[in-house]
């Protein structure tokens, strides 16, 4: 293999042109492979592309977006032999790549923000996801970090993956053999795998790993369930005395609820269905865990299950997890799998390059599942730099892969595009809105530690003080309903209403009860936790320090914490402002309304909510709805063309302070204005028909052409496609 | 009945492609797949008729609409509460106090008491009321519009066909079918289709696009892909809508103030009164949903609020469609997720209770002024003719025309019916 190795990368240094200096070993033997494949079927590949073509695909590639025109103009000003090298480096190492590679990941695991009951599991999901790959996580400890997740929200944000199936292991096992080994087990779920080799029983042997998984929506820990098993085998109780104690349990648990716990249960078996129908095993038995193919793990303890799965399915020596993740970091970089589609591997799939695949598995390893340094190698090959395919490509094995595939921007990177134009800090993310999420887990963990601190003779007491509390409000509220009956009867709208809001205050005195009885005397100030808030695009990081009793009783920071993140938003474009020269206090003034909308509308799509909601651009443009795996789209509709068009999108684009407002304002000819334009949408200057025909149209358009022009570029299918 | 046909053969050719397709994706050649592969389309209801509705009006109550304070009230028994039951149209069929309005229509309503799942979970209930499929997290199965406009194409060239009003967020939309088989979404009936038209001068707005048509000349002739000219056509259809008089039918304000007034001044209302307009214009499948339902506290005093809404809403759209001679042959269904429990909790309210609950139909070849199925003086077990969310969206089926045994394939293969063997109830045609 050694000597394979250094024989291909001496052919490809013979054969082509180097395409930039700097490039790593194994780009040059990828193109080595490639070279060859090409000689004997005889094909030429397409030449090495100019730098304002390579510039607008490896910033769409590596960060997600198009570059702003500074951008362009620093990498095209840099006269070194390395800046493709060099710039590929930059973006890898910028908060761009996180962003982009979030949007990447968020579509194979169907983050879901919306997600039921998920309002602190999945902000926690998102930042461990992102927080994995700014740190270049190693692939295979991401992924076992997610199979072996277990704990707390606020202690453990991988949770999320769990989350994400709860109360649904055997999908969950299924998707995790799809995605993390490109295998499809699910239609073994009812039945023998009708294309593949997969038996039923393999199916319910795989889930016996997972099934264990238990996902608890309200808890309060070991202690709770004690309680509530005596409450219920508790015969003395009558009934609405054990209702009312159960309402009292609930409402003690009511600020903590939005905190699942995931926990394991190696006890729990998966069972064969009811109609099993083959010969090897019973309907409805207890099914063991057992894998799929490959070495049989040690299991040390059943608790370790989970790890015996997850070591399983991440060693180096399974003949599918490498080759899975190879394949599909090739693809992100050229558009197109060297197996298609990327999830769905059998026995006999043959890679479009079978060679190409074996050495990017190999790489891969050699790397350690350094996704960053395994794509650095990718974008720095002569192939990824090659003009892409003009033809229409469909499947693996018609292409040569002499290029890239020539594509449509996914939903995401249009959108992106777009923020890029308007937004001068297009990477920072809903500052405000981010820093409430992660106080909200704050809150919620200080309440958990309060409760943990209770003996159990304590919490009894709590309990039966709500309890007793709740039963005397409920004669009020009986009474309300009542009354509001008769409002509602005649008509007495006002009355109706005004009858509401009491039922409500009502409501909220038992909320208060609950925390001025259970939470309030725990909660001391040694728990007070101090948060670093960083910023990217050095805004300026600071600490704060929130205090137990900054929460209100529903565990959330009080109003003045959110007033003070709002007042440190205020300072940071303040000092933007300043950075810009900007004096003139109505400038000033126009310049912060703006730019508070654009941070909280227009936002990279990976510090929106995952997915957008219907009917925004990013989903008209085919974002995925994250229900299943994969699931973003890329046709045209017509609803697109609509947006475009008429839609409020533009409107920013237009607006005097966006970023390429202001940038036009300083370009002083009209060719300093038009390249400006092109360089801001496209990516390249104008050629010179181009230049002439359109001043031609600026003598009767007037300076009303340049925001013709930026509109007729930003509809053009050069801007949808990437060259 | 032509155009039926043609449909099928795309299919056949589209699945052989697809075969195609997966064998040179190097996945192997599929094996011959029968129509009733693995049970897909083994039990499903084969029985077909000349379709009595050519369009669907569906009415979502979001939430879960309690049975027994609409649909399904009892007599004399301490569950039912406060609710009491008045005569219909109909003889001997009575609905809730809350609906005097549809009461007058009873005899246009086949109502359904006998629904009943084991899905007590709103997402979960919402799906397989709209799919027939159990909500599963490797697949997402196509709602009935999508299966409507699968089999039989879109009326309307310039209109979408499939029209979601107030609330598509959990739609499952056109599941695993191409998206453009799925609605297109209004939030607000009063506002119409999204970006339709423009805010600049007329003049301006001509100039932009031939200036934007010149300056992508270079770049449409080097790259003539197929997913690059799309781009071209979408553009075309964009602006052709742009001018079309069809556009109207999303006016609200061509209608008279006394027929607004009519279906309430609210969202449902309205949403009910658009969609009226839209199959006028040809428009397939329109669905309105009214929230609100999922009463665990006050069920007494906001179930008749919800009723209000639903009771002018739905009686407005029966009258006004039979009136334009239209109710014949359009369906329109009253659905929910779940009922809700017949025992009143101690926050007088009633939770989920997929066990018992009920819908109704009207029009599109519907017989009305029946009932189907029922529940026991309690409301609390179905007693006759148990149906599930299936045989709801197979009767939908069965009034349409559609072929509830032929057997589609997902993307990944599996096979798929729609309303995934539900049988119609028959009945309710004759």
């Amino acid at each position: 293999m050694k000597n394979l190795l250094s024989f291909l990368f001496s052919t490809s240094v013979l054969i082509s042109l180097s395409a930039s200096a700097g490039q790593p070993q194994a780009s040059a033997a990828i193109d080595g492979i490639l070279e060859k494949s090409w000689e004997k079927s005889g094909v030429t590949p397409g030449s090495i592309v100019d730098d304002d073509v390579f510039v607008r695909r490896i910033y769409l590639d590596a960060v997600g977006r198009i570059p702003t025109a500074a951008e362009i103009e620093t990498f095209l000003g840099n006269d070194s032999k390395s800046k493709r090298a060099d710039l590929i480096n930059e973006l890898l190492d910028s908060e761009g790549y996180t962003n982009h590679m979030f949007n990447f990941w968020a579509d194979i695991l169907r983050i879901h923000s919306q997600q039921g009951g998920g309002q602190n599991v999945v902000p926690a999901y998102v930042g461990f996801v992102k927080d994995s790959l700014r740190k270049n996580k190693p692939y295979d400890q991401f992924v076992r970090e997610l199979i072996t997740a277990e704990g707390e929200t606020y202690a453990n944000g991988a949770i999320g993956y769990y989350y994400r199936d709860r109360g649904m292991p055997l999908d969950n096992m299924a998707n995790t053999v799809r995605i993390f080994l490109g295998t499809r087990l699910e239609c073994a779920q009812c039945h023998n795998h009708p294309f593949d080799k997969w038996t039923q029983m393999d199916f319910y042997h795989m889930a016996a790993f997972s099934y264990g998984v238990n996902v608890q929506n309200r808890q309060g820990g070991k202690m709770f369930q004690e309680i509530q098993r005596a409450m219920n085998s508790n015969k003395e109780m009558d009934g609405d005395d054990k209702r009312n104690m159960q309402r009292a349990l609930q409402e003690i648990r009511r600020p903590i609820r939005n905190t699942p716990v995931v926990e394991f249960q190696p006890e729990k078996m998966p069972q064969l269905p009811h109609d099993y129908r083959y010969a090897d095993a019973k309907p409805k038995e207890k099914i063991a865990e057992q894998v799929m193919f490959g070495k049989s793990p040690e299991i040390k303890s059943p608790g370790q299950k989970l790890f015996s799965y997850a070591d399983w399915m991440t060693s180096s020596e399974n003949p599918r997890f490498t080759k899975v993740i190879a394949n599909r970091m090739w693809k992100k970089a050229m558009g197109l799998g060297l197996v298609e589609p990327v999830d769905e591997f059998i026995d006999s799939t043959r890679a479009a390059n079978p060679e190409l695949l074996e050495f990017l598995e190999a790489e891969m390893k050699r790397q350690k599942y350094d996704l960053k340094g395994f794509l650095r190698v990718l974008y720095n090959t002569e192939v990824y730099q090659r003009e892409s395919s003009k033809a229409e490509v469909l499947v693996p094995a018609d292409y040569a892969f002499t290029g890239p595939v020539m594509r449509r921007l996914s939903a995401e990177q249009i959108w992106d595009s777009v923020v890029t134009m308007v937004n001068p800090k297009p990477e920072l993310g809903n500052w405000r809105r981010d820093q409430e999420l992660i106080l909200r887990n704050i809150g919620a963990d200080m309440l958990n530690s309060a409760l943990q601190k209770k003996s159990k003779t304590e919490l009894m007491k709590d309990i039966k003080v709500v309890a007793n509390a709740q039963k005397n409000l409920q004669g009020q509220l009986l009474q309300l309903r009542e009354e509001q009956a008769e409002a509602r009867k005649a008509k007495n709208q006002e009355k109706v209403k005004s009858l509401a809001q009491k039922t409500n205050q009502i409501r909220r005195q038992l909320t208060n009860k609950v925390y001025s009885q259970v939470y309030a005397p725990m909660l001391k100030k040694g728990m007070a936790k101090r948060i670093e808030f960083v910023t990217p695009e050095g805004m300026g990081d600071f600490a704060m320090k929130i205090e137990p009793d900054q929460l209100d009783q529903n565990g959330r920071v009080k109003p003045d914490v959110m007033r003070q993140l709002s007042k440190k938003e205020e300072e940071f474009i303040e000092k933007e402002m300043d950075g810009l020269g900007m004096t003139d206090p109505r400038e000033r003034g126009s310049y912060l309304s703006f730019r508070k909308n654009l941070a909280s509308n227009y936002l990279r799509a990976a510090n929106m909510d995952s997915p957008a909601r219907p009917g925004h651009f990013l989903r008209q443009f085919g974002q995925s709805d994250r229900e299943t795996i994969e699931n973003a789209e890329s046709a045209a509709s017509v609803t697109q063309a609509l947006t475009m068009l008429n839609g409020p999108i533009f409107q920013t684009v237009a607006n005097p302070q966006s970023l390429l407002s202001r940038e036009l304002k300083k370009a002083a000819t009209p060719e300093e204005k038009l390249e400006m334009i092109y360089l801001s949408v496209l990516s390249r200057k104008p050629d010179a028909e181009e230049t002439s025909m359109i001043l031609a149209d600026a003598e009767k358009r007037g300076d009303e052409i340049y925001q013709d022009v930026v509109f007729a570029l930003m509809n053009t299918q050069e801007f949808y496609f990437v060259k | 009945m032509k155009q039926l046909l043609n449909q099928s053969d795309e299919i056949s050719r589209r699945r052989f492609a697809q075969t195609a397709a997966n064998s040179m994706l190097g996945v192997g050649l599929l094996p011959v797949l029968s129509e009733n592969a693995f049970g897909a389309g083994a039990d499903a209801a084969t029985a077909r008729q000349v379709a009595t509705a050519k369009r669907v009006i569906y009415l979502y109550m979001n939430g879960g609409m309690t049975h027994m304070d609409t649909l399904d009230v009892k007599r004399g028994v301490e569950n039912q509460g406060p609710t009491k039951a008045i005569n219909t149209s109909a003889d001997g069929m009575q609905i809730s106090e809350y609906l005097p309005n549809l009461a007058k229509q009873g005899h246009h309503l086949g109502i359904v008491n006998s629904l009943s799942s084991k899905t007590g979970a709103h997402q979960q209930g919402n799906y397989l009321m709209h799919t027939s499929y159990e909500m599963r997290g490797t697949i997402k199965h196509p709602g009935m519009g999508a299966w409507l406009l699968k089999f039989s194409g879109r009326d309307n060239m310039t209109l979408p066909p499939n029209v979601v009003i107030g609330g598509a967020s959990r739609h499952p939309g056109a599941g695993f079918f191409e998206s453009r088989f799925g609605p297109v979404s209004i939030g607000d009936p009063t506002k119409g289709l999204q970006n339709v038209s423009t805010k600049l001068k007329e003049e301006d707005f001509s100039y932009r696009l031939g200036l934007s048509e010149k300056l992508g000349q270079k770049f449409r002739e080097e790259y003539g892909k197929k997913d690059v000219r799309a781009y071209t056509s979408i553009y075309e259809d964009a602006v052709k809508l742009m001018d079309s008089p069809d556009l109207e039918a999303f006016d609200l304000s061509k209608e008279s103030e006394k027929t607004r007034a009519s279906y309430g001044d609210d969202r449902f209302g309205q949403g009910c009164l658009l969609a009226r307009r839209l199959i006028e214009s040809g428009v397939k499948f329109v669905e309105v949903s009214l929230g609100g339902w999922d009463t665990h506290q006050g069920n007494f005093t906001r179930v008749p609020e919800r009723c209000d809404i639903l009771d002018k809403g739905m009686s407005a759209l029966i009258s006004d469609l039979e009136s334009r001679g239209l109710l014949d042959d359009t369906l329109i269904v009253l659905t929910t997720e779940f009922g809700r429990t017949p025992r009143i909790n101690q926050n007088l309210g009633r939770d989920h209770y997929p066990k018992a609950f009920s819908c109704a139909f009207a029009g599109g070849g519907i017989s009305g002024g029946q009932r189907w199925g029922k529940t026991d003086e309690n409301g609390e077990t179905v007693i006759e003719n148990k149906v599930a969310p299936a045989d709801i969206n197979a009767t939908i089926g069965y009034a349409l025309g559609l072929p509830l045994d032929q057997v589609l394939y997902s993307p990944s293969k599996r096979p798929f019916t729609a309303a995934h063997k539900g049988q119609p109830i028959f009945d309710l045609f004759a």
